[in-house]
């Protein structure tokens, strides 16, 4: 029998205990991997979300007034305006005070287009159309001055006749910590002192981004209709894929003999189309949707195109078709986590109603599905926040990149992920620190909605517990 | 075996046998069971006392591939006659079972959820029905401030009153009670034991237990059941058989079977 | 006997009570069946929900079966095309002194440049000396490298001060005008050579079948497929036909279905090389998460390190493809390793990202059913932790972490809105692959040509839908490749 000496042992041991250890370190640095990756991603996004811009006016403002317009008063912008751009006044108070679109708010009575604003009382019965052109500027700048304050009226100011575009961006870290670079490189584009423009931290970031429609300018675009869109994606999300999905779950584990092939079929599909990749989805929603059931002008059956209700211009590459291809795309999810919280209702349960003489649907719907209800809201805050950040599919179905009216059902459409993607792939200084700025909204939203799913799973367990 | 001329049969099990499948659970058992009376199904595991049970209320239809042969006469009708629904066997021939298992609902709830499934929607019809079956329940006193509550948050003892309250609020005839106490601690099992002396003279009661010292204090009828094998090694079959039917005295003291005596004394594996 | 009358009144209260709720339908008799429709048009309508899925694969395979079909079936009109001599191009010759002479096997160009102060042909541009051309594979600052021989010239000897001519492609146009009735079209010299029998031409809308070709003369069937018969100028430019065909398809290394290169492979290489380079990121991260979670991590540290996972799994693709071109690409590779803007390794190492809660879960699964015993038989032979984990976890659930490997990669291949933002924004065949450049994957091309209103008859449409098909091929054999060792490695073990 071969003997170990002790020491050698020994000293084996600890080597082998140190090698340990080492290892140890290094799986648990996978995860030190994984925070690295997910701190660098938000440090990225925030790094051109805020940043350094180099602005370029089409107007000078040194040209129009002697002092900084930030000292002018109230009347005197007013009178700039009136002034520089009296074409384009009636659309400011329109924009700003009015509930109505333009051509609307043209044709109707001061008084009523503004109800509820200032309005000089000799103008009140009067159509902005009725006033004479030479004296409509001067009364609707009387009515911007009356309800705006001397701020908003920079603004439109700065919108209407300055017009700045951005020349340059820099990100916010080489703003903080480079700044001697970047003031040499604007010296080199811009070599006349008195043009060369100022450096500006600027918030890309701004809580107007979801009140305003997308703009060419990146300065001032916002992402309203994006927003809407991924919105109205939602609804018809949760409208159709999830009652679909629960329905599903419930016939495959309640009513379903899996000894049945058809049953067996069912079951083995929705866990392959689990793992078929968005973008084929996108491709089943332009061919089945947009084209078959879309446009009749191309052949389709006019139904999600709109035509079957009477509208005129639809293509078919609208929310419906889009939500709805979303919705086909997270149903297998919906499916596969429904039915793992239905089987994890005790089968006690189902035995005590039945033993009170409830039919099979009675038993499901009042306590097996009650009893379930936190495991499928898991379900459903997974296929959600999915739903929301999916983007492939809604290229492929046809989603526009550029939105300015707020979507209809049957109207061309954007989503938030879509205008990410589209700022993103613009070479033009702006539109990269615009989609930071997009990532921001989108990110707050999946929070937002996991949020709320998480306090309603709680809420229906306490009610299951307690 | 003794028959009780006075007592109509609320249920009449004949010569039924339980399959799962093509395996034959249980064989040929008969028993009459009388009306107004405890009849206690005993015998060791295995035997077959619960399958019997849950084929009284087709509880085992819900067991795929679960097969009754042979009939159980309830009021005249065969039970597994074609044109009878189930469900409205389970509502007559209520069920407690081994665990209790009250929903996961308030204490209201769970004895409301029978008469709501019939289609009572009256409040005020429900709160009676609530507060009657859980007095007749015994539980009255010691919920009747806390109704909100989850019916989980009861003890052991009272949850098991609280799926009794729950299977009386719908007014069956017949109570199956399939090992009511095996869960609970002795103070409970005999609260229990009390409520069923009470509930008897308003229905008929079936209970498989494995305690025989309960089967003697509370049964008037005792079914005593028994297994049986046949072949060898991976040929051997086991199957549950009825050895003895009769009053709970005349079983526990004279036996007719010597199995019977074995097992009563303690003797059975 | 106080309490059972109690009992007794409670009972019959009840029954009051249920009867004058419920009429007659409470009373005690009747275990009949009773109709209920209700409970039928559920279970019908549940039936339905099922069978949906079974309509959605149905019709996934449906359309990429057909529209691949008529992919198939498309043809792309290409300009026929020929080599000329570029007249435009600046005049150089072979170096006048002895050094200059070329042998019939060299491949350095010392060049006469004249007044031009830069070598004048690109690399890859086609040069004639006498009868034989060569392709320029390298420019230097007086000379260039050049591959001898090409398109069945023989390489021969020049002579010093030899003139080189700079060749271009151009249009195969017809040399004489055509009248309607014309069977014969006449060609420049040496065009012919493009043309075999058989082919379909196009002259503006006609079909036309070449039936035979004698010399520069095209002899040919006309007003084919119904179109009209017409009379052409000279100088009119033939168009040939393109069809796909699957050997094409699959071994083809252009893509540009409009002009008639239908190789798919291009976009399989790039779809695999990012895949590659995710696996070889998602892997030992991902397995390594996974062991640590499975046999070191206490219940507290699991409790945080979970919901890490969970949020890798819920940050939109589009907000990682972002994090990849701006902080991956810019930020780092193209200041370290001077990288393209768009390249597949920087979109590779962000679908590694991606996909390592999935590496991770899926191998935390096989370990976890890894026996109990097996670990304490190893621990009962004095072998540390690492050796247990080494020698006797990780190889018993070595099929499961492959499994996970798969379903991995089928994940990385499925995947579109990184590799569209970070990969690159056309087809580009490396060989060897080069992970610095932009190439374009399946799933980046399918998003680029469908983001605009396609017409439903080009070959656009029909070409994402084969690529589509091909994806769908790939992933699905990769899915169930992962199902099935699953399967097998879950028999094992239970």
């Amino acid at each position: 029998m071969p003997h170990i000496e002790e020491g050698v042992f020994r000293s084996k041991l600890i080597d082998r205990q140190n090698r340990g250890t080492a290892m140890r370190r290094l799986y648990a640095a996978s995860f030190g991997v994984a925070i690295l990756a997910l701190v660098l991603l938000v440090l990225t996004i925030v790094n051109e979300a805020f940043g350094y811009v180099a602005l370029v006016y089409k107007v000078e403002p040194e040209t129009i007034s002697d002092r900084p317009l930030a000292e002018l008063t109230e009347p005197e912008l007013v009178a700039l305006l009136v002034e520089k751009a009296p074409g384009q006044l009636p659309k400011m108070v329109s924009d700003a005070l009015s509930p109505m679109d333009l051509q609307t708010f043209a044709r109707a009575p001061l008084g009523q287009s503004l109800a509820d604003k200032q309005v000089p009382a000799e103008h009140a019965d009067k159509a902005p159309a009725d006033i004479p052109t030479g004296e409509r500027a001067a009364v609707m700048g009387q009515i911007l001055s009356g309800n705006l304050t001397q701020e908003q009226i920079l603004e439109l100011i700065e919108a209407a006749i300055l017009q700045p575009t951005v020349s340059e961006s820099w990100p916010l870290f080489e703003g903080l910590f480079n700044r001697g670079a970047i003031e040499e490189r604007l010296v080199e584009l811009f070599p006349d002192e008195i043009t060369r423009p100022e450096l500006r931290f600027k918030s890309w970031l701004r809580l107007e981004m979801l009140t305003k429609p997308m703009d060419s300018n990146p300065l001032v675009s916002g992402v309203r209709t994006a927003l809407l869109g991924t919105v109205y994606l939602l609804i018809i999300v949760v409208l159709t894929a999830f009652p679909v999905g629960i329905a599903a779950a419930i016939y495959l584990e309640e009513y379903a003999d899996p000894n049945k092939w058809y049953n067996r079929i069912i079951e083995t599909n929705i866990r392959n189309l689990a793992g078929v990749p968005s973008i084929i989805y996108g491709l089943l929603g332009l061919q089945l949707l947009v084209r078959f059931m879309g446009d009749p002008a191309t052949g389709g059956l006019g139904i999600t195109s709109g035509q079957a209700f009477g509208i005129i211009d639809g293509t078919g590459r609208n929310i419906i078709t889009a939500g709805l291809t979303l919705a086909l795309l997270v149903l297998p999810v919906v499916i596969i986590n429904a039915q793992e919280a239905i089987r994890a209702v005790p089968p006690s349960y189902r035995d005590a109603s039945y033993g009170l003489g409830a039919t099979k649907w009675q038993t499901i719907w009042r306590t097996v599905l009650p009893s379930a209800l936190p495991g499928i809201l898991t379900g459903i805050i997974l296929s959600l926040s999915r739903a929301v950040g999916e983007t492939a599919p809604l290229v492929v179905v046809g989603a526009s990149t550029f939105i300015v009216q707020d979507p209809g059902l049957f109207t061309r459409f954007t989503a938030l992920p879509i205008q990410i993607y589209t700022w993103t792939s613009r070479p033009q200084a702006g539109f990269r620190e615009l989609a930071a700025a997009g990532i921001i909204v989108l990110l707050v939203l999946l929070i937002a909605i996991n949020t709320i799913a998480f306090v309603l799973r709680n809420q229906a367990r306490r009610r299951l517990q307690v | 075996m003794t028959q009780n001329g006075h007592h109509p049969r609320a249920v009449d099990i004949q010569n039924i046998s339980v399959y799962y499948g093509s395996y034959r659970a249980v064989r040929d058992v008969s028993i009459p069971v009388e009306k107004n009376k405890i009849t206690a199904f005993i015998g060791p595991s295995g035997c077959g006392k619960s399958t019997v049970l849950r084929a009284i209320n087709r509880m085992n239809d819900l067991v795929p591939g679960a097969r009754v042969e042979g009939q159980i006469l309830y009021h005249g009708r065969n039970l597994y006659a074609p044109d009878v629904d189930p469900v409205e066997v389970r509502r007559r021939i209520g069920m407690v079972f081994q665990k209790p298992n009250p929903f996961p609902k308030s204490i209201f709830e769970n004895v409301a959820y029978g008469p709501r499934l019939l289609g009572v929607r009256d409040k005020n019809t429900l709160r009676q029905i609530v507060e009657s079956s859980l007095k007749q329940a015994a539980l009255w006193d010691e919920v009747k401030n806390d109704l909100d509550k989850s019916g989980l948050a009861l003890s052991g003892g009272q949850q098991q009153r609280l799926c009794i309250a729950r299977t009386i609020a719908v007014e069956p005839d017949v109570i199956l009670m399939d090992e009511p106490c095996s869960a609970l601690d002795p103070i409970s099992t005999q609260r229990i034991e009390e409520l069923m002396q009470e509930l008897v003279s308003q229905y008929t009661i079936i209970i498989v237990t494995h305690n025989m010292q309960q089967a003697m204090r509370v049964s008037d009828y005792t079914a005593f059941y028994s297994i049986r094998k046949a072949g060898e090694g991976k040929e051997e079959t086991r199957w549950g058989e009825l050895v003895e039917f009769g009053e709970t005295q005349q079983i526990f003291t004279q036996p007719q079977e010597a199995e019977t005596a074995d097992y009563i004394s303690g003797r059975f594996g | 006997m106080e309490q059972t009358m109690e009992g007794t009144s409670y009972s019959t209260e009840r029954s009051r009570l249920l009867s004058q709720a419920l009429g007659k339908h409470a009373a005690r008799a009747g275990i009949g069946k009773r109709p209920r429709p209700n409970e039928r048009l559920i279970v019908v309508l549940l039936f339905a929900a099922g069978v949906l899925s079974i309509f959605t694969t149905a019709f996934i395979v449906l359309f990429l079966g057909t529209e691949a079909v008529s992919f198939f079936q498309s043809r792309a009109w290409i300009y026929a095309k020929m080599l000329v001599v570029d007249q435009a191009a600046a005049p150089v010759s072979l170096r006048g002194d002895a050094e200059g002479a070329l042998n019939s096997t060299g491949t350095s160009l010392l060049l006469d440049l004249g007044d031009l102060s830069r070598v004048p042909f690109m690399p890859g541009a086609l040069i004639q000396i006498g009868d034989e051309i060569m392709r320029v594979a390298e420019r230097r600052e007086r000379s260039v490298i050049v591959e001898r021989g090409y398109l069945d010239t023989q390489p021969q000897p020049h002579p010093p001060g030899a003139p080189i001519l700079t060749l271009k492609e151009d249009s195969v146009r017809t040399v004489e005008a055509i009248k309607e009735e014309d069977t014969r079209i006449v060609l420049p010299e040496n065009a012919a050579g493009v043309f075999a029998v058989g082919d379909i031409i196009h002259l503006e809308t006609e079909t036309m079948r070449i039936a035979a070709i004698e010399g520069d003369t095209l002899v040919v069937e006309r007003g084919l497929e119904n179109t009209l018969r017409r009379a052409y100028p000279a100088n009119a430019v033939v168009q040939v036909e393109r069809r796909p065909t699957l050997l094409a398809y699959l071994t083809g290394t252009r893509w540009q279905p409009q002009t008639g290169d239908f190789g798919v492979l291009p976009l399989v290489q790039s779809t695999f090389m990012t895949s590659f380079i995710a696996i070889l990121t998602a892997l030992p991260v991902g397995l390594a998460a996974a062991i640590y979670l499975s046999e070191y991590a206490t219940q507290r540290v699991r409790a945080f390190l979970n919901p890490l996972l969970e949020i890798l799994v819920g940050v939109p693709t589009v907000v990682y493809g972002f994090f990849a071109l701006q902080f991956v690409t810019i930020g780092v590779l193209r200041p370290l390793f001077g990288v393209d803007i768009y390249n597949t390794l920087s979109a590779g190492l962000v679908v590694g990202i991606m996909i390592v809660p999935t590496i991770a879960s899926m191998s935390l699964d096989a370990m976890g059913s890894v026996p109990r015993g097996l670990r304490e038989a190893s621990y009962g032979l004095g072998a540390t932790k690492l050796e247990t984990i080494a020698r006797v976890v990780l190889p018993a659930a070595l099929s499961g972490i492959v499994a996970a490997v798969i379903l991995g990669i089928s994940r990385a291949v499925g995947e579109t809105m990184i590799v569209a933002i970070a990969a690159g924004a056309g087809p580009n065949w490396t060989f060897p692959p080069n992970f610095t450049v932009g190439a374009e994957t399946m799933t980046g091309h399918i998003a680029r040509i469908s983001g605009g209103d396609l017409s439903y008859q080009s070959v656009d449409y029909t070409s994402i839908f084969s690529i589509g098909l091909t994806l769908f091929i790939i992933t699905f054999l990769l899915t169930q490749i992962s199902t099935y060792i699953t399967r097998r490695f879950r028999e094992l073990y239970e």
